[in-house]
């Protein structure tokens, strides 16, 4: 049997609703309209990533420059989001690489010696450090997901390029699923 | 089906849970708006599913979520980041007997406030809702259990007010 509170919030919920703005046609068009240039531009960043890694010109960059850069560890940090979340559809682009670490708690993936990505990550995800500094990035409910140094695939999409970590202007990728540790 | 169809056949529906979720006529249209855009983008997917409406209800519910973290991250002081507070029901007359509702979900943090409309408004189950916002059943209790808490706090709260009014009355008599 609900307590008088649960059947306060209740009515106050369907009050709520009744205040609600109606809905017309033109909210329909809008969304349609939003999703066409969204569907759009996703496929051209797809693209223009895939073209960029077939060439191999994303980016040059010393191979040990962001060990150079790195300092102390890292806690508790928000990392920067995809606008993703768990349980939503997402796009399938699929990205692969290592995860690394620049300036001490920049996480960006690595897919060769000569190409990096920046990376956005599933909303509310975080990256704190172990006992021996090594950062470790963590779900939502705070399940380790990945290390730093894990070979590692995601599905998403690409985004714009920007500065990864200081260290390269690169491409940004956006995950759009739950990245998976590739076995040793 | 076509896109068109369901998101018309949709749309008053996922107005007034965005217009509880977000207690703003603006937000609440934008709300609908990216959630529809969303849906238009994935249709294939969302038209194939066992549950359509459920689909499109996370998809909402998870938007709302990305948009109150990035606001909070940009924010630094705010009371309501989505709305003006224009929209929100006056304190009413007979407190004691109704809960503002805004007021209310203006205290949790947006997890706690998403959860408490899915469980009050649609009356879904812990087990569905924890689904919903990929969290656990009993995360889910434990939030709903916080909101409750809240929500007897600010009937109190409200409780002198009613007194004094009462009393004013009395006076004036």
């Amino acid at each position: 049997m609900p307590t008088d509170v649960e059947r306060l919030i209740r009515e106050a919920m369907k009050r709520e609703a009744a205040r609600a703005p109606v809905a017309d046609q033109s909210i329909v068009k809008a969304a349609s309209r939003r999703g066409r240039h969204r569907r759009w531009a996703v496929t051209a960043g797809v693209l223009a990533t895939a073209s960029a890694i077939a060439v191999g010109a994303v980016v040059l960059l010393p191979a040990d420059r962001s060990r150079d850069v790195a300092s102390g560890p890292a806690e508790g940090i928000d990392l920067p989001s995809s606008g993703w979340d768990e349980g939503e559809p997402g796009h399938t682009a699929l990205f692969g690489g290592v995860l690394e670490v620049a300036n001490g708690d920049c996480l960006f993936g690595r897919v060769s010696d000569d190409v990096v990505f920046g990376l956005l990550w599933p909303e509310g995800w975080t990256a704190t450090t172990d006992e021996n500094g090594t950062i470790e990035v963590r779900d939502r409910e705070h399940q380790l997901v990945l290390r730093e140094g894990d070979r590692f695939h995601v599905g998403g999409s690409a985004r714009d390029v920007a500065d990864v970590c200081g260290i390269a202007e690169a491409s940004m990728f956006g995950m759009e699923a739950r990245p998976t540790a590739d076995p040793e | 089906m076509e896109f068109d169809e369901y998101a018309a056949a949709r749309s008053a529906e996922l107005l007034r849970l965005s217009f509880v979720l977000t207690g703003d006529h603006h937000a609440a249209q934008d709300l609908t708006q990216a959630t529809l855009a969303k849906a238009f983008t994935s249709w294939s997917a969302l038209n194939n599913a066992r549950d359509p409406d459920a689909y499109l209800r996370k998809i909402c519910v998870n938007k709302y979520l990305s948009w109150r973290r990035r606001m909070a991250s940009r924010e630094i002081v705010t009371a309501d980041p989505l709305g003006d507070g224009s929209d929100h029901a006056p304190a009413t007359e007979d407190a004691a007997e109704r809960i503002d509702l805004q007021r209310l979900l203006g205290r949790l943090p947006p997890r706690a406030r998403a959860v408490l409309v899915l469980r009050y408004y649609l009356d879904l189950s812990t087990d569905d809702i924890a689904s919903l916002i990929g969290s656990k059943p009993a995360t889910v209790r434990s939030l709903i259990s916080r909101g409750l808490v809240a929500a007897r706090a600010l009937l109190v709260e409200d409780e002198p007010a009613q007194d004094r009014k009462e009393t004013g009355d009395a006076h004036r008599r």
